[in-house]
């Protein structure tokens, strides 16, 4: 005996009725299919063609089912899907969203999740780089040339544009700084503005530093520069010269609480003062390469001063000391970060530990003896520095872990359930016809309708999680001050999970290729299906 | 037989064979079939939809009962309602057939 009810509910799905209807409607058309099968058996039919024979006047499925609900329901009331949100409490989520973007934090948190899970990390692409620059320029606004030219990838193009913006503010030709550092710049461009910066800020040390890192990265691009190294190094190139110069120079500014300040003005103006883009741009800055600096602080009171010492020539060490010891001052007085202060007080201990030994080798006590405080003095300074350094860093970064980890997590949602939110607008938000899905597209329509509750829900999360570090930019007088309470979370959050490690470079290229290839192989199936219903709709048979 | 002139005289003739005794879909189905000599046949999607549309509009009414053939069915009978619409529906049909029919006499006359 067939089971006629059974065949029927495995073709018609769950009708989403009230259970006694259904299960009446399905009976219903059991007892059809029945009536067929029998009457074709009468006719004399085998078992297996007069089934076919039955269930070839139900047609598609799909469409019975529509039409029934259709029926029962009335076109404009076909929705909800049994256990689907319903279209009213879809729209209040998006409106409370909508209503939340009116808070600029909220905002903040919204332009924020896109940046974690994006291929591009930049805040500004170098498309809006270029049209600032170009604002810049016709309103003569030199700031805004400069900003571009700092941030811009394209080394040649950003050249020009700071070309052109110290031409019109020649005060902002610190900005030679970004491309005469060797590190983020090509030796021939490197060159010429680190001429140009010593010939603007001849009193400073930092292009002298950035001409000694020069000659050591065409020299020691790969070596470790311990004294035997920098000694060659002093003895066959210029490197020598150029950092007697820096260490003689009365300043050290490298620049960064302009280039801090700047960034922070035209963000605010670009109404991009979100902190987070203003600690990318802060961590990205170039440094002079202290190490270098150490390498020649240790050829001079490892071997040059001793050399002298040796030779009877105890001014000549005395000077040389004294040379590391003032520098070491000068970076401590202009340093912005911890580590430039760590190696300062090195610089300044080991100077004064020789000068207190030349002293005390020329008997004279008293001076060994204060120069001797003084350079434990330094060493204490310089670890005391390491150590509340490395203890807040820890502290900072184990207690931004865990909200940024819940962001990074609810921003990627709030992104899918964003794009999900569109779907469900654009298909079933205002349209009632085609509500009443089976199949797997009833199951895409029934995810869809989650999508609003969704995006409120991880909306309001990653508000939440963010809500300590969506802090504005003016209230940062420094980029120290910025990295030290905002870095730890926003870098954090960057990073996210990040299982695939090094593959994540390649998963993110991935990433938009993958996205449409998924979307042409729906639509394409959406196609086929349309157009096989289309053509079963036009058969003679059909009713 | 076009489909657009057959489904919209589905509902009349649904009304029309209630119109003597209660049916089940199955029978009006087949009856459709045999008295219009094989030209109309209707799928399951047009008839159920419209037997169910016709009961939520008040013109029919379904129950369970026994057919003839002795099997349990639900049988559909029609309402006062479904009579008064019934009437309209010839009335209209009538003057509609009347009309098409005096235009393709004069024209092939």
């Amino acid at each position: 005996m067939r089971d006629f009810s059974l065949i029927v509910r495995r073709r018609l799905g769950r009708l989403p009725l009230e259970p006694s209807r259904a299960h009446e409607i399905s009976t219903e058309l059991a007892h059809q299919l029945e009536d067929r099968f029998q009457d074709s058996i009468e006719r004399g039919l085998p078992e297996a063609r007069a089934l076919a024979d039955a269930l070839e006047q139900f047609g598609d499925w799909e469409k019975v089912r529509r039409a029934i609900l259709s029926a029962e329901l009335g076109e404009n009331n076909m929705w909800p899907q049994p256990s689907a949100v319903s279209r009213r409490a879809s729209w209040a989520a998006l409106a409370i969203v909508a209503l939340l973007c009116l808070a600029p934090s909220f905002r903040q948190a919204l332009r924020a999740a896109p940046e974690a899970w994006s291929v591009s990390r930049q805040p500004l692409s170098e498309g809006t780089l270029r049209g600032v620059a170009e604002r810049g320029f016709r309103e003569h606004d030199a700031s805004l040339a400069a900003f571009a030219a700092l941030h811009l990838q394209d080394l040649p193009g950003a050249s020009r544009y700071a070309e052109q913006a110290i031409a019109m503010d020649p005060k902002l030709t610190w900005i030679a700084t970004h491309f005469a550092n060797p590190v983020d710049s090509n030796p021939a461009i490197s060159k010429a503005w680190m001429e140009r910066l010593t010939a603007w800020d001849p009193d400073n040390a930092v292009p002298y530093l950035f001409a000694a890192e020069l000659l050591y990265a065409r020299s020691f691009a790969d070596g470790s520069l311990d004294d035997a190294a920098a000694l060659r190094l002093a003895n066959t190139t210029a490197w020598g010269e150029k950092m007697r110069a820096a260490f003689a120079a009365p300043r050290f500014d490298n620049y960064s609480q302009r280039r801090f300040e700047l960034d922070r003005s035209v963000l605010r103006r670009l109404r991009v003062s979100e902190t987070d883009a203003l600690l990318w741009y802060a961590s990205g800055m170039g440094f002079v390469n202290l190490s270098e600096v150490s390498a020649y602080a240790g050829l001079i009171t490892r071997k040059l001063g001793p050399q002298a010492e040796q030779a009877g020539h105890a001014a000549e060490a005395a000077a040389l000391y004294w040379s590391v010891a003032r520098f070491g001052e000068r970076v401590g007085n202009g340093a912005s970060w911890e580590w430039e202060r760590v190696i300062a007080a090195n610089l300044e201990e080991s100077a004064y530990a020789s000068l207190a030994g030349l002293a005390d080798r020329t008997g004279k006590k008293d001076e060994a003896a204060a120069l001797s405080l003084l350079s434990e003095r330094a060493e204490r300074a310089s670890s005391e520095t390491r150590a509340a350094w490395g203890e807040a860093n820890r502290t900072r970064w184990a207690l931004a872990e865990r909200p940024a980890m819940l962001a990074w997590v609810a921003s990627g949602l709030v992104l899918l359930s964003a794009i999900a939110c569109l779907a469900w607008a654009a298909l079933l938000g205002f349209r009632s016809e085609d509500r009443v899905l089976s199949g797997w597209l009833g199951g895409v329509a029934l995810g869809l309708s989650y999508a609003p509750i969704v995006l409120l829900a991880s909306s309001a999360v990653m508000y939440t999680a963010m809500l300590p570090y969506l802090r504005s930019a003016q209230e940062f007088a420094t980029g120290r001050e910025l990295a030290n309470t905002l870095a730890p979370f926003w870098f954090s959050f960057r990073i996210g999970l990040d299982p695939l490690g090094d593959w994540r470079v390649y998963a993110q290229q991935l990433l938009v290729p993958g996205m449409f290839s998924l979307a042409v192989l729906i639509t394409g199936i959406a196609a086929l299906r349309w157009m096989a219903r289309h053509r079963a709709g036009q058969t003679p048979q059909a009713g | 037989m076009g489909n657009a002139l057959k489904k919209g005289s589905l509902e009349m003739l649904v009304l029309a064979l209630l119109e003597d005794r209660p049916r089940h879909g199955y029978e009006l189905g087949k009856l459709i079939e045999q008295r219009s000599e094989r030209a109309l046949r209707y799928h399951v999607a047009s008839l159920y939809p419209t037997l169910y549309g016709l009961e939520r509009r008040g013109l029919v009414q379904g129950a369970w009962g026994v057919a003839k053939n002795g099997r349990k069915r639900r049988c559909y009978r029609l309402t006062r309602a479904g009579r008064r619409v019934l009437a309209e529906h010839r009335s209209r049909w009538r003057a509609f057939s009347d009309a098409i029919e005096r235009i393709v006499k004069v024209r092939y006359a």
